[in-house]
């Protein structure tokens, strides 16, 4: 059954407290969101700024990089990892993000890899990893050059 | 002053809130167990890798465990089963949305933050403030008119501030620079790879988003069936991007109903006689 309340009078009416502070929590969340879309930065998530594909690519000159991780087995085989958090722990995007700490530390490897050895025995266990960075190059809009090299390898202890 | 007040508490039926809920929390196990899923991934990884964004550091959040985690999901999903039956929605409301926003944070605490969790997160803190709500109470309530707003504002804000960062870090020449090239090949499907060769129309489309990302703001202002068919666009344009580079934005675009008087569904549904006068409340809303 529909209940309406047909007497003309809102029962959901708030009082001038009730107002007051919602409107300031809603002019605070938009101020909030203004001020880190002109000076934030990711870092403040959830309120801003949004810089998805915000960025600028040059139609000649300009680069795609992408970063991802590889790694040798016990038997010899070449894997690329998934690019899920599922794999890994870390979406391509997080390895990308986090691709510099690693560099400088590549032993942050080994804990992705004990992660991945989980359940991997024998010639299947993973013995070493790689963190992979390829470079596109543009030229008029299309890729005309593609270099690939390892960023950072790390020896699974 | 007045039309503020009017825009902010011009009443909205208390049965949107019950539909937004079943959208907000029903959306949360598909939100935790798929999209947030790598919460409980990075819980396996070294605390070294745990970058904590700036909420996350304030409140001195550790690095996720395993069973903290595990933990979490439960207690997160049981109120939110909780909420939605509209048992103890302020309470459980709460548990549901500072849950959430843990939850998200250690999810976006790893180097990469998504852009499409805003209006989710404000719909989780602003709708258990307006208490129970009924799929068929069509009482009008300024409370429910703040929380929708707040909900709307969120969305158009998305878009909105999407390109002015485009102007602020891609600078005015964005449209016409290859950022959708740069998509496509990096996660392309296979349709969208195809429209690589096709750099007029990856401008064209680039100039699109801009004029209708800043042209979001109509969302607030249109009523009626203009407002509908600007809902429907953004939608079919979120189709659109997830069929070219499989980028759903779903958590964002969910949230396209709070636009829609979705009070509607159970009025037109129930009995005319049980439907009542509501001159009073229709012009409030959308």
């Amino acid at each position: 059954m529909t209940s309406v309340d047909t007497s003309g009078d809102i029962k959901g009416r708030l009082g001038p407290a009730g107002r007051a502070w919602r409107t300031m929590v809603l002019f605070g969340l938009v101020g909030t969101l203004f001020w880190n879309s002109c000076y934030g930065e990711d870092d403040d998530f959830p309120l801003g700024p949004m810089t998805q594909f915000a960025f600028y690519v040059q139609s000649s000159g300009g680069q795609i990089n992408s970063r991802w991780l590889e790694a040798d087995t016990a038997a010899g085989e070449h894997l690329k990892l998934s690019f899920n958090a599922s794999g890994s722990g870390l979406k391509r995007a997080e390895v990308e993000g986090q691709a510099g700490l690693i560099e400088r530390d590549p032993s942050l490897l080994q804990g992705i890899a004990d992660r991945l050895n989980q359940g991997r025995s024998g010639p299947s266990r993973l013995t070493r990893i790689y963190v992979v960075h390829q470079t596109k190059t543009l030229d008029r809009g299309r890729v005309v050059r593609t270099v690939q090299r390892n960023q950072a390898v790390w020896d699974v202890r | 002053m007045n039309a503020l007040r009017g825009w902010l508490f011009g009443p909205v039926p208390q049965a949107r809130i019950a539909w937004l809920r079943l959208i907000a929390y029903g959306f949360l196990p598909f939100d935790m167990l798929l999209l947030t899923r790598s919460s409980l991934d990075h819980a396996e990884l070294p605390a070294e890798l745990f970058r904590p964004v700036e909420i996350a550091r304030l409140v001195h959040l550790p690095a996720p465990t395993v069973p903290a985690m595990y933990m979490l999901l439960a207690v997160v999903l049981v109120a939110a089963l909780v909420a939605v039956t509209s048992r103890l929605t302020r309470p459980a409301g709460y548990v549901v949305a500072a849950g959430y926003l843990w939850w998200v944070l250690i999810s976006m605490s790893y180097g990469k933050v998504d852009h499409d969790h805003l209006a989710l997160v404000v719909a989780l803190f602003v709708l258990p403030t307006c208490g129970r709500a009924d799929y068929r109470d069509q009482n009008p309530s300024e409370a429910a008119s703040w929380a929708v707003r707040c909900i709307q504002v969120s969305v158009v804000s998305a878009y909105f501030l999407s390109s002015w960062a485009k102007m602020r870090i891609g600078g005015p020449d964005w449209p016409n620079g290859e950022t959708l090239g740069w998509a496509l090949t990096r996660r392309g499907t296979p349709l969208g790879r195809e429209l690589l060769p096709y750099g007029w129309l990856l401008h064209a489309s680039q100039w699109l988003t801009l004029v209708v990302e800043f042209g979001s703001v109509l969302l607030l202002v249109l009523r009626g069936r203009p407002l509908y068919a600007l809902v429907l666009f953004f939608a079919g344009f979120h189709v659109i991007t997830y069929a070219l580079m499989t980028i759903h934005f779903l958590p964002h675009a969910i949230f396209l109903a709070a636009f829609l008087p979705l009070e509607l569904i159970r009025r037109r549904t129930a009995p005319s006689k049980e439907t009542g006068t509501l001159a009073e409340t229709e012009s409030a809303t959308a």
